[in-house]
């Protein structure tokens, strides 16, 4: 439900973030699309008003023109010096005029003395024109000059067709009329209907050498389709937007129809990078916006699941600590009522045993009898206290460890001696191995971690019943921590074992299981949880696998550092061939692991059986052994009937040594 | 009353707050200074020249703005007309005051405007040194630089491939294979060959009647006597004309047709069409003519009019001169330095079809016309319009062979060239040059 509920949020989030982001790219392309809209249309409004300041221009030309028509139509056409006169008079700097008779094909114009007649090719020229109006760009039959010029019919008195023309070269047009957009980057042409560039403007960009506008547009790959509908609309004497490819860019094309010259257009043509870099600021700024926008919902979120985890988490460390007091309430109310019981039991014995002694003084021998039971429960009772005095040093942080360098061995040695009277007692097995132990020289708190194993020993003896065995292993393994040796103590017995539910509760102060077999034997249920503190007090790890009836098994795991001076170490054995028989399987590989790290070479046979026949082989191949080990105690065979059936059989003086590990009385 | 007044006041201070914020009623009132930075003075240029179609004006466009780009203080402005007209044009603008910067002339202009001291000399540009040889020897014929080269062209015989084969015909390699194949296209009522009225047929007056002058021990003395009278030019061309003369009596050229067509426009249009095998002109119509029709199938190949094979004609073309009279003489030869770079040369080389007049005399990689390339240095090449020979062959042996296509036989043609010989030489003793 957590978990479901969990993905609605983050899926929640999701979907609010995409939706932003959808919005945002949305709003972001429509701002894009408007702002690009709005920059061409101004691009579109400065064309038109380029178109009318041209306009303006040719139309001043024109009332010029008709002008001197008008002079001129009240003239005699014959009279050349009179129209050459009036022609002259109009002339101004960069432009000419020229009067016509058509009908003749004189003419007369301001760079001449005096008319002349035109070639039939040049009179046919004039006599195409109609009316009024402005003729394409021509090349000067003078100059030679590209030339922009106005010409209107007229009738002079006699009715004699005229035509009068003012000229200025078109390059002076395109110098004066050539708009630029974005700092010269933009520029402008006027075209006719057929695309043919007309003038040309002279800004950095513009193409310089093609002659219609679509060999720009066509040769650069752009799509027909829209190449056809721009040639449409510009035949179509429109007013329009297109955008092209030239010259590996984007160029927009704003094309507005000139109103003095029909079929002729102002084009404007502007690289659309350009015109976007304005609006690129308020696009960027919108960007900005969004994410800043996105950011703010993420930090939101991520507020709001921090707070809502930081709630929990409140709660739930007031709840442990609610329930921690419960537990220590309870935890201490048990004790309480523990302690009263097991204080009370002994301290009864005692008060009541100290009372039959009275009553019975003149019995010497039921006095001694209830003196013996008096210090029994005395004792129990300095030990409960001795416990709960550690638990309270330990709990209170007042128990320090107090590390030296100490032998293993001799920790080893002591504990044999402290455990071997119980065990001998209740007529158990008893075994200490060393596997593969390094270092016997360590540096630890000897006093505690010799209540460890004795706390562990005392139990497995308590709980283990006669005949049962009990077995202590101490193996060496590399540790993780720089300087340190891992030593391993497993503390394996066949006693009753425990109950899985109890196992969980095994370290719990005054936690005993309810047995009945474990009722009867006395202890204060301090004793496992005082070792797991300790252990944990050394940094290490305390674990027990065990099973009702099947024993159990405690392995203390603790690093220990090495001393600070190492001993030197032995030195080995000369070469020598040893025989090693054990019917002990972990004894015989450890032994024989030793004695190989020693520098011997080890042979080794599990029964005594096995040692004697080993010895009379070698012999026959005459390799002796140099030395001979035998366990006393074997299965079948003993260690000193072996050594007389080795005695019997090989004259040699072999070395024999017979180990026991029983023998500690 | 007093709860009221806070009311209104917190309602309106966010609305404060966005005002003040927004900027809703901000006066403002922005002054622009004017720019105070030096004004850069902009030098203009125009530049006149004849390629003024899209395709061949490309590579010019491209020179413009990259030097443009490594000068900013010039612009230079392209005017582009079609020749002939354009030489009449030029001519015009240089009598009239309004010539332009730089312009292209021809080998004919070149002697003339040279004459007038007209062209400024180029003698001192840098790039000079990287023309070749055969380049250099043109340009400094009269001992000035009045031009420099960018390109030169020749002139070839378009073959339609896939009409050849259709008729099981082959491209020719001598007189005799073009005999064949021009008279078996004849029986097939089909005229062989498309004709221009401009370089179509000169450039066959000029291959065959040229070429033993070229071949000879000593073409630069042979060119010389023939340059100054000693030597009978029109005795030269006589095997051109007699050439010409066959090739229309015997119908492989239509000379009406000639006449009113149009070199680079309607030929192509005529050829293009596919229905005719070969077409004489210049190999630089080849973009032209793939634009024209892309799937067109052809090659170009020498003029095979030798009993022994193949002539080339070529032409130190694209000559760009500097106006002396320019107000900007210096900036226009910079813009002329900067066209004859290699790499600027070579683009403009390539649109053309040409080979370049620099050192390593490339031939442009289109694939229709490299068979034409062994042929400028293996010794069966002839110059259209020699720089060393003081006389405007290429006009007037165009002028006679428009003369034969009206019907002039080979032996007026040639009494009309000498006619326009005595006629040149004599207007230059006029204006008293040499």
């Amino acid at each position: 439900m957590k978990r479901r509920h969990k993905w609605a949020i983050v899926a929640l989030v999701l979907l609010a973030l995409a939706g932003l982001l959808g919005g945002g790219i949305y709003y972001i392309a429509h701002v894009q699309e408007a702002l690009w809209i709005k920059a061409v249309t101004d691009i579109l409004e400065v064309t038109a008003q380029g178109r009318h300041a041209l306009d303006t221009y040719m139309e001043k030309d024109a009332e010029t023109l008709h002008l001197l028509a008008a002079d001129l139509s009240g003239e005699d056409p014959a009279d050349g010096a009179t129209l050459l006169k009036k022609v002259r008079l109009f002339s101004e700097s960069g432009t000419s005029y020229i009067c016509v008779v058509l009908d003749t094909g004189t003419v007369y114009t301001d760079r001449q003395q005096a008319g002349y007649v035109l070639s039939q090719e040049q009179l046919d020229t004039f006599l195409a024109l109609a009316e009024s109006g402005v003729r394409r760009p021509f090349l000067d039959g003078y100059t030679g000059v590209w030339t922009l010029g106005n010409y209107e019919r007229f009738t002079f008195a006699d009715g004699t067709v005229g035509l009068v023309q003012k000229t200025r070269p078109l390059a002076e047009v395109a110098q004066r009329f050539s708009l630029s957009f974005y700092d010269d980057t933009g520029f402008s042409y006027v075209v006719d209907r057929e695309g043919d560039i007309l003038i040309r403007s002279l800004h950095k960009n513009s193409n310089r050498t093609f002659q219609n506008l679509f060999d720009i547009v066509d040769l650069q790959g752009n799509e027909s389709g829209a190449v056809e509908t721009f040639r449409a609309a510009l035949g179509n004497g429109k007013k329009g937007v297109a955008r092209f490819q030239y010259q590996e860019q984007e160029y927009v094309f704003c094309y507005v129809p000139l109103e003095s010259v029909p079929g002729w257009d102002v084009i404007s043509i502007v690289p659309n990078q350009v015109i976007m870099e304005q609006a690129g600021e308020i696009i960027e700024q919108s960007q900005i916006l969004l994410l800043l926008v996105a950011a703010g919902v993420l930090v939101l979120t991520a507020f709001f699941l921090f707070y809502r985890y930081s709630t929990r988490r409140i709660v739930a460390a007031k709840e442990e600590a609610r329930r921690a007091a419960e537990s220590a309430s309870v935890a201490k109310s048990r004790f309480l009522s523990n302690m009263s019981h097991d204080i009370r039991t002994p301290m009864n014995a005692i008060i009541g045993m100290t009372k039959l002694a009275a009553d019975q003084a003149d019995q010497p021998d039921k006095v001694r009898q209830y003196l013996k039971n008096i210090d029994l429960s005395g004792r129990m009772l300095v030990g409960l206290i001795n416990d709960i005095l550690d638990m309270s040093r330990i709990e209170s942080g007042k128990m320090v460890l107090s590390e030296t360098d100490t032998s293993l061995e001799e920790l080893l040695t002591g504990i044999v001696k402290m455990v071997q009277p119980m065990v001998t007692e209740k007529k158990q097995q008893f075994e200490v191995r060393l596997l593969q132990v390094q270092h016997e020289t360590l540096c630890f708190d000897a006093l505690r971690l010799n209540q460890v194993l004795i706390n562990l020993l005392s139990n497995a003896v308590k709980f283990t019943p006669a005949g049962g065995a009990i077995t202590v292993e101490v193996a060496e393994q590399p540790a993780v921590k720089e300087g340190c040796a891992r030593l391993v103590f497993r503390v394996a017995d066949t006693g009753i074992g425990m109950k899985a539910d109890f196992r969980e509760h095994l370290f719990d102060t005054f936690s005993r299981e309810q047995d009945s077999r474990v009722d009867k034997i006395e202890g204060s249920g301090l004793g496992m949880a005082i070792t797991k503190m300790i252990v944990d007090l050394m940094g290490g790890e305390i674990t027990v696998q065990s099973q009702p009836d099947r024993g159990s098994t405690f392995t203390v795991e603790l690093d220990m550092r090495l001393p600070g001076r190492q001993l030197p170490a032995e030195d080995p054995l000369p070469p020598m061939r040893v025989l090693l028989a054990d019917d002990d399987a972990a004894t015989r590989q450890s032994a024989a692991a030793f004695l190989r790290e020693l520098g011997a070479a080890a042979d080794i046979a599990d029964s005594g059986q096995a040692a004697v026949e080993m010895a009379v082989a070698a012999h026959g191949r005459k390799a002796d052994y140099d030395l001979i080990i035998l366990d006393w105690k074997m299965a079948g065979l003993s260690g000193i009937e072996a050594v007389r059936g080795i005695r019997e059989r090989i004259p040699a003086e072999v070395p024999v040594v017979i180990f026991s590990a029983y023998d500690w009385a | 009353m007093r709860m009221g007044r806070r009311v209104w006041a917190l309602l309106l201070l966010p609305a404060l707050l966005l005002g003040v914020l927004s900027g809703c009623n901000e006066s403002k009132n922005i002054v622009f200074e004017a720019d105070t930075g030096a004004v850069q003075h902009q030098t203009d240029l125009t530049f006149f020249g004849y390629k003024y179609e899209a395709l061949n004006v490309m590579a010019i466009e491209d020179a413009l703005h990259g030097y443009m780009d490594d000068y900013p203080g010039v612009n230079i402005a392209y005017d582009g007309i079609k020749s002939p007209d354009y030489f009449s044009v030029l001519e015009k603008r240089l009598s009239t005051g309004n010539g332009d910067d730089i312009f292209m002339v021809d080998h004919e202009r070149v002697l003339k405007l040279s004459g007038q001291g007209q062209l400024a000399d180029l003698s001192d540009l840098s790039t000079l040194e990287n023309f070749s040889d055969l380049a250099r020897s043109q340009m400094a014929a009269d001992g000035t630089i009045d031009y420099l080269p960018t390109s030169i062209s020749a002139f070839g015989l378009y073959c339609n491939t896939t009409l050849l084969k259709k008729h099981g015909q082959k491209i020719p390699e001598n007189l005799a294979e073009l005999e064949a194949v021009c008279d078996y296209f004849v029986s097939q009522k089909i005229i062989p060959i498309v004709a221009n009225n401009d370089i179509s047929l000169k450039t066959v007056v000029l291959a065959k009647g040229l070429l033993p002058v070229y071949q000879s021990a000593d073409p630069a003395a042979r060119i010389a006597r023939l340059s100054s009278g000693q030597d009978d030019l029109t005795q030269v061309l006589a095997p051109g004309f007699s050439l010409v003369e066959k090739m229309l009596r015997r119908g492989w050229i239509d000379a009406d047709e000639a006449l009113n067509t149009a070199k680079t426009k309607d030929d192509l249009a005529l050829f293009a069409a596919g229905e005719r095998p070969f077409m004489l002109t210049g190999v630089w119509a080849v973009p032209r003519l793939r634009e024209l029709e892309p799937d067109f199938s052809f090659e170009v190949r020498p003029y095979p009019i030798l009993d022994d094979g193949s002539v080339l004609v070529i032409n130190i073309d694209t000559r760009v001169s500097v106006n002396a009279d320019s107000p900007h003489v210096e900036k226009a030869k910079e813009f002329v330095e900067y066209l004859t770079q290699k790499d600027v040369m070579w683009e403009f080389v390539d649109s053309q079809c040409s080979f370049s007049p620099l050192k390593d005399n490339r031939l442009s990689e289109d694939q229709a016309i490299q068979s034409i390339s062994p042929y400028l240095t293996n010794g069966r090449s002839v110059i259209g319009a020699d720089d060393n020979l003081q006389l405007p062959i290429w006009d007037l042996a165009r002028q006679c062979t428009v003369g034969m296509l009206q019907g002039d036989s080979a032996e007026q043609a040639t009494a009309r060239m000498q006619l326009l010989i005595n006629q040149w030489r004599a207007q230059q003793t006029e204006v008293g040059t040499p």
